[in-house]
């Protein structure tokens, strides 16, 4: 373990070495303490929160006020049902983006994207304009006795409309990322589409569907913006964990901090998923066996054996985070000579 | 029996093919990269939708255009081995093999791989996964997987294109056993001229979209329609020519170099044709025995260079005038070399072919053969031939 921290600070030093070789001391100097001062912009407020809510010895009292409880359950059965609602609804539209070509398929991407650069009070104002009681569509549904707007109907309309892009974004990589002749292949193997698609595409795009959903239900759990502009903040229906935050924060700081402890916890936890789709064990490259001697025919019993974290794991998961680039192979099998460090 | 006329497009690259395979026969694909092999394997599997066409496998209509009618490729009853394998690399050898025999009763597709994996010898790998494989243990892998749903036809492209040497022709003849074992049609991509060779009971040529010659190998090797398919299979040296007499026996051609005499082929004395020469069955005579030969069409040549590919050496030569007229150099002495001649290595050592340049060469009789002319150069004829052309 020391060994490995020594090594590393070794070769650290001798990375900067080489890059910064003739570098006025004075710009170095300058760009290393704005880099601290950022880091610290970010970690701060973080220990802070996380400092005030358990220092006080609030945390575990709070967790048990009907506040923060009813957000919690709100929010977890929300946001779990607008993931649920993308991947039914996204996962389609995902694979029809990655393989086929139609016209107006540039226009849909963008629309898909769209959600991810707007800022999320605007969609709650166009959620309303749209599902409101007087909106263009709320009008008739109103009619016909159907109310959206400040239910937790649209409280999970908010966050797929927020949300659900991420997770399009990923699997569309992740789609694309399957070599096209594995599919062809199973179609002349006699498989049918569909089988085709769980049996070859799925379990080969799974660290970026993962990727995308973890994504996604975090952004969903986070909605405030578009949430409480469409679905308003009522406690036990529409008052999510943020939309709690701030209602607390001047009535009952211990809740709102509480909450947002809670938060913290998940977002990192949400980190530790989306690490371990996408370079962890799941994308785990296994050894080049191709190196190894060519053993043919007679000589197959000679070759190398199996090596032992061989399980579960395919090298050519590509996961794409979904604000990085549009192709999804610049982050390719990167991995593969990592494994052992 | 497979048959298939097709018309299909990619791009803006045009391909039209008609083709028949027996039960238990091999028809080779053989062209250049971007003749559109590929396409064509690509659909007659049904997963490239050709413009226009019609395939029929053993009476059963798989594509008709102009019926409508277009089977999917999961049931076309044919098996398909893409050039990169396309293994599954996130199941095992076993699940591999297995993949296509999901509806069968479970012992039954265990017993099916079994006895595949046996055969193929991929028995000891059976849990490896494709990336834990050689290429030649991949490609098995894919032949043991497209095996097993039974197909009619075995469609290969391009199988041995990533594997060395060795393993190309291990597999050559491993192909050729399952082949007889299993009794398919097999319809196989190469631009590899050994592999073509090997395998083909049938060669169809395909340069650029056209199936330019279709034949037994020994037909497309020995009697080239064109020069494309001449250079294609590596008959390199052809030279522009003209019939001088014909007769029971043969003929006689003359070029601007040489005269010699061919068997008989139907061109009537003054046709200008093209004389295609195979480099390897020119044979090699010294100087001195040009008297005591029973040779016959000898030329003179000098060696210009020469090229040593292991068991093979190619050697340069440069003809010096007709072997008749003295050993004046000939006039077109622009050209490097005339002639290319394949030597092995036996004959190469025993005749000292390094110590000694200048050589009679005889172009035997198997070695000819006469195409009507489709070069560009016209043969400028000596006057004493043009005269002899003229008058006959």
């Amino acid at each position: 373990m020391w060994g490995q921290v020594v090594a590393f600070a070794r070769k650290a030093r001798q990375s900067a070495q080489i890059a910064l070789r003739g570098a006025p001391p004075l710009l170095v100097l300058g760009a290393a303490g704005g880099a601290v001062a950022l880091l610290a912009l970010l970690l701060l407020p973080l220990v802070a929160l996380v400092w005030r809510a358990v220092a006080g010895g609030a945390l575990l009292p709070a967790l048990r006020e009907p506040l923060v409880m009813d957000a919690l359950r709100l929010s977890l059965v929300t946001s779990t049902g607008s993931l649920a609602l993308g991947l039914l609804l996204g996962t389609p539209l995902a694979y029809a983006l990655a393989r086929f070509s139609f016209p107006g398929r540039g226009l849909i991407e963008a629309l898909v994207n769209l959600p991810i650069v707007l800022p999320p009070a605007v969609a709650g104002i166009a959620l309303l304009m749209a599902f409101g009681r007087r909106g263009l569509l709320g009008g008739p549904l109103a009619a016909a006795g159907i109310t959206l707007a400040f239910t937790p109907w649209a409280v999970v309309l908010a966050q797929c409309f927020v949300a659900v892009p991420f997770y399009v974004r990923a699997a569309r990589a992740g789609f694309a990322s399957v070599d096209r002749e594995l599919e062809q292949t199973a179609y002349t193997l006699g498989e049918t589409l569909p089988a085709t698609f769980w049996r070859v595409t799925v379990p080969l795009a799974f660290p970026s569907l993962l990727t995308g959903a973890v994504l996604c239900w975090a952004r969903a759990l986070g909605e405030f913006g578009a949430t409480i502009m469409f679905a308003g903040s009522f406690r036990g229906r529409t008052q999510t964990m943020p939309l709690a935050i701030y209602a607390a924060l001047e009535t009952d700081l211990g809740a709102a901090l509480a909450l947002g402890t809670i938060l913290v916890a998940t977002s990192l936890l949400v980190l530790a998923l989306v690490h371990v789709a996408t370079r962890g064990t799941l994308a785990r490259a296994l050894p080049d066996v191709a190196t190894a001697p060519m053993s043919s025919m007679g000589a197959v019993e000679r070759s190398t054996p199996a090596p032992a974290d061989a399980r579960g794991a395919w090298g050519r998961s590509i996961p794409s985070l979904p604000w990085s680039s549009r192709s999804a192979s610049m982050q390719a099998p990167v991995q593969a000579g990592k494994r052992d460090a | 029996m497979l048959e298939a006329e097709i018309e299909a497009a990619a791009g803006s690259f045009r391909l039209q093919a008609r083709l028949a395979v027996e039960r238990g026969r091999t028809l080779v694909l053989f062209g250049p990269s971007g003749s559109g092999k590929s396409l064509l394997l690509r659909s007659l599997a049904g997963i490239h939708r050709p413009v226009r066409g019609r395939i029929t496998l053993e009476g059963r209509t798989l594509l008709d255009s102009v019926r409508g009618i277009e089977v999917p490729p999961q049931a076309r009853q044919l098996g398909y081995v893409p050039q990169s394998y396309a293994l599954f690399p996130h199941l095992t050898v076993r699940e591999n093999v297995a993949f296509g025999l999901r509806r069968l009763p479970a012992g039954e597709a265990a017993r099916r791989v079994a006895a595949l994996l046996d055969t193929l010898q991929l028995a000891p790998l059976a849990e490896r996964r494709p990336r834990q494989l050689s290429g030649g243990q991949q490609q098995r892998v894919a032949l043991a997987r497209a095996l097993a749903v039974e197909p009619k036809v075995l469609l290969l492209d391009e199988p041995f294109a990533a594997l060395d040497a060795p393993l190309r022709r291990l597999l050559r003849r491993e192909l050729q056993t399952l082949r007889h074992r299993f009794g398919f049609a097999m319809l196989f991509v190469t631009h590899d001229l050994a592999d073509a060779c090997a395998l083909g009971d049938e060669i169809a040529v395909l340069d650029n979209g056209q199936i330019v010659q279709l034949g037994p190998p020994r037909e497309v090797l020995y009697r080239p329609a064109s020069p494309a398919v001449a250079r294609l299979t590596g008959m390199r040296n052809v030279f522009p020519a003209r019939v001088v007499a014909a007769g029971e026996a043969g003929l006689e051609v003359a070029t601007e170099r040489f005269t010699v005499r061919t068997p008989p082929y139907p061109f009537a004395p003054g046709t200008p044709v093209d004389l295609y020469v195979r480099p390897e069955h020119v044979v090699l005579i010294r100087p001195e025995h040009e008297h005591d030969t029973h040779r016959t069409n000898l030329v003179r040549g000098r060696i210009v260079d020469e090229l040593h590919l292991g068991p093979i050496h190619t050697l340069y030569f440069r003809l010096i005038g007709p072997s008749s007229g003295g050993y004046q150099e000939s006039a077109g002495a622009a050209a490097a070399y005339d002639l290319e001649v394949d030597v092995a290595a036996h004959p190469y050592q025993a005749l000292h072919v390094a110590g000694r340049r200048e050589w009679l060469l005889s172009l035997t009789p198997e070695a000819l053969h006469l195409a009507p002319a489709q070069l560009d150069t016209v043969p400028a004829l000596p006057e004493v031939l043009e005269a002899a052309a003229t008058a006959g």
